[in-house]
């Protein structure tokens, strides 16, 4: 077991850039190795002990690292980048791209996430005890596919574009979510605990299912019958028709 | 006197290039074909009052100082910065766009054009499923159908309609108006919509809901629709789509109806994905009513220099492009940047109060030709010449067409263009060398 324990010296206005942060990073490496981590703060470079204190103990390979983050890093983006493996826990609010593109390992945000949470995620869990902002497990720009695989969990309310792109995985928002969620959605699994509006555009495979209201149906789903899911029954939509979609959007 | 022909307007998107100007002793006395919007912008060179001499700000009020004191003090703050916020350019000139972004580059910075708080949301569409065009002169000459969506070119464009879009009378379209159907999409009327063969009032951020309908009426997916969509009954709906359907050649010009209403920019890949539909059984192209005179041109330069369009991010010595992360209203929004320099816009009269505040805050840089809002928070201010009446440039047309601006009278004031190179050159020197 290796147990890494960063708290933030002072919080900075500028963003920093934390793609370094990562169990896989940080396995084997001694406290003052990681003091050395580089990060981007705006278009310089400092070293992770000017930002944080670090306290580490013993020495693992990644899937026994566990990384707890104390502080406000609602300016420190990308934590947990590209991790296969172990675990980061934050105790404070968190920027952009947290644990986007990972593969494996855990996150835990007791906090609120930014925008682009779990983007591009192919494997592993983050868990957001907070709220979320846009794009939320969503693709890069222009990418037609994005979340691949692993789970996001929201206990929360998250803004528009959802999982837009999301070709794989699981999210749950336990509370609402903003315009548009499900967006081009090829293969992935959506449950919102709350209400949102205009949900599954130009989905083609996959399920969005909404427990609360959907204030605005898109003109482009096809009502086929009804469907179980957790226990309760809903109406199932298919579509998006002008897409040939086969996905299922089920509604109260 | 000089009378000086094909003369294009630095104004608005429609860059019209058939403008006559006269010009008697380094004055313009005379400017044929423009319209009000370009007539004034371009008399007003020799009529307004300008910023004359170059100011820094000390204990608070801007005194003048030398051109040279005023780079090197600007100079000194973009190569002292963590985090500068390049904004604006979209009114000169490609070759000044070139130079900004290459100071962008070698100072660390993020640099972003007016598309940020305009089309931006298009280019974002574009990115989605692509984007069917042509140009205005293929419209002129072909449309049959042509559908202004939230946009209204009679206040915004004032000779679209007559050069390329609606009185036009081009290789196919002989009989003008009469040539053609003209379709509004809004949500009031305006000067425009009265002008049209058909108007549908669109409820106000139900743009993505019509045009969605629309989709599933072309692809025989009618019986999906309920009654009512976006304010607008089926029977309407249905007649909107078959008369897109049944054109020949249509043209959707679509405008911040469209992109700075709810759901942004998924109205504009609704419309892209509408017309790979429609071009199932017709041709149907799409463009957008850009604003200024070459903020198209800005994201041409961009894009065969950093492969990104705007709101590039060159922090970490790459170009990184995530507009939601890296435009400038997101950077001001969240009080991140620690200087700026300002260009051809005026974010202090436009941007969100918030963004505002915090170009307040920081060391800020403005090369202008006139006095604005933004002015009154710069901390280094250098006079520009007027792009298009003071000096040349490339500058491309909404529909990606490069014209060449001309230099119709002689000034002292240095272009932008020069002006970057010169910046350029000072931070070099400040940094010792790159």
């Amino acid at each position: 077991m290796q147990t890494v324990t960063l708290t933030l010296r002072e919080k900075n206005r500028i963003p920093i850039e934390a793609d370094t942060i990562s169990p896989d990073n940080f396995a084997g490496l001694s406290e003052r190795d990681i003091e050395q981590i580089p990060l981007c703060l705006g278009n310089t470079q400092v070293f992770l002990g000017d930002i944080f204190e670090v306290v580490a103990d013993g020495s693992d390979s990644a899937e026994n690292v566990r990384i707890e983050i104390n502080g406000d890093l609602s300016r420190i983006k990308r934590i947990g980048q590209r991790m296969s493996a172990g675990e980061i826990v934050i105790n404070g609010n968190v920027d952009m791209h947290c644990g986007c593109s990972m593969t494996g390992g855990k996150i835990t945000i007791n906090g609120h996430a930014d925008n682009w949470v779990g983007c591009e995620m192919k494997g592993g869990e983050i868990t957001v005890n907070g709220n979320a902002k846009y794009y939320v497990g969503s693709g890069y720009r222009g990418e037609s596919n994005g979340m691949s695989g692993g789970r996001i969990v929201v206990n929360g309310d998250v803004l528009d574009y959802l999982g837009e792109h999301m070709c794989g995985g699981e999210i749950v928002v336990t509370g609402n979510a903003g315009l548009l969620p499900g967006l081009s959605n090829n293969g992935g699994t959506i449950v919102i605990g709350g209400n949102t509006t205009m949900a599954a555009g130009e989905m083609k495979k996959g399920m969005i299912v909404i427990k609360g209201n959907l204030e605005e149906m898109l003109p482009i789903y096809r009502e086929d019958g009804t469907e179980e899911f957790e226990g309760q029954t809903y109406r199932k939509f298919t579509g998006d028709v002008n897409v040939k979609g086969k996905g299922t959007l089920l509604v109260k | 006197m000089k009378v000086i022909t094909d003369v294009v307007c630095p104004f608005c998107g429609s860059l019209c290039d058939d403008l006559t100007v006269k010009v008697e002793d380094n004055v313009i006395t005379d400017i044929q074909r423009a319209c009000i919007l370009g007539h004034n912008k371009i008399a007003g060179v020799c009529l307004h009052e300008r910023i004359e001499s170059p100011m820094i700000r000390k204990d608070g009020e801007l005194v003048e100082v030398t051109y040279e004191e005023a780079i090197e003090k600007a100079a000194d703050i973009l190569a002292n910065s963590k985090r500068t916020l390049s904004y604006g350019w979209a009114s000169t000139s490609c070759e000044a766009v070139s130079k900004a972004i290459q100071l962008a580059e070698e100072t660390g910075s993020l640099i972003d054009s007016t598309a940020n708080v305009c089309h931006g949301p298009t280019v974002l569409a574009v990115h989605e499923k692509g984007s069917p065009a042509a140009s205005l002169g293929q419209v002129k000459n072909r449309a049959d159908l042509v559908v202004f969506w939230g946009c209204n070119p009679v206040h915004a464009h004032p000779r679209h309609m007559s050069r390329y879009s609606t009185y036009a009378r081009g290789f196919f379209t002989k009989k003008g108006r009469k040539a053609r159907n003209i379709a509004v999409v809004d949500v009031r009327e305006t000067d425009t919509s009265k002008l049209a063969d058909k108007y549908v009032q669109v409820d106000p951020g139900c743009d993505y809901m019509l045009l969605n309908a629309i989709r599933s009426v072309i692809n025989e997916n009618e019986d999906v629709i309920p009654a009512q969509v976006a304010g607008i009954p089926k029977e309407e709906i249905i007649e909107l789509a078959t008369m897109l359907k049944e054109a020949r050649f249509s043209c959707i010009f679509y405008g911040m109806g469209t992109t700075q209403s709810r759901s942004k920019y998924k109205n504009g890949d609704a419309v892209s994905s509408l017309l790979y539909d429609l071009n199932q059984y017709s041709k149907s192209v799409m463009i957008p009513m850009r604003g200024h005179y070459n903020v198209t041109g800005f994201g041409q330069v961009a894009n065969w220099e950093t492969g990104y369009p705007n709101a590039i991010d060159f922090n970490r010595r790459l170009a990184y492009y995530n507009p939601g992360e890296t435009g400038a209203s997101d950077v001001l929004l969240r009080g991140e940047v620690d200087s700026a320099i300002i260009a051809a816009a005026d974010p202090g009269a436009h941007f969100a109060q918030e963004a505002v505040r915090c170009l307040a805050k920081v060391p800020m840089i403005q090369i202008d030709p006139y006095h604005n809002a933004t002015t009154e928070l710069a901390d280094v201010v250098i006079p520009a010449a007027v792009v298009g009446v003071e000096t040349e440039g490339t500058a491309y047309r909404m529909d990606s067409i490069p014209l060449r601006m001309k230099k119709l009278i002689d000034t002292t004031f240095k272009s932008d263009e020069e002006i970057v190179t010169d910046l350029i050159e000072k931070v070099r020197e400040i940094k010792g060398g790159a």
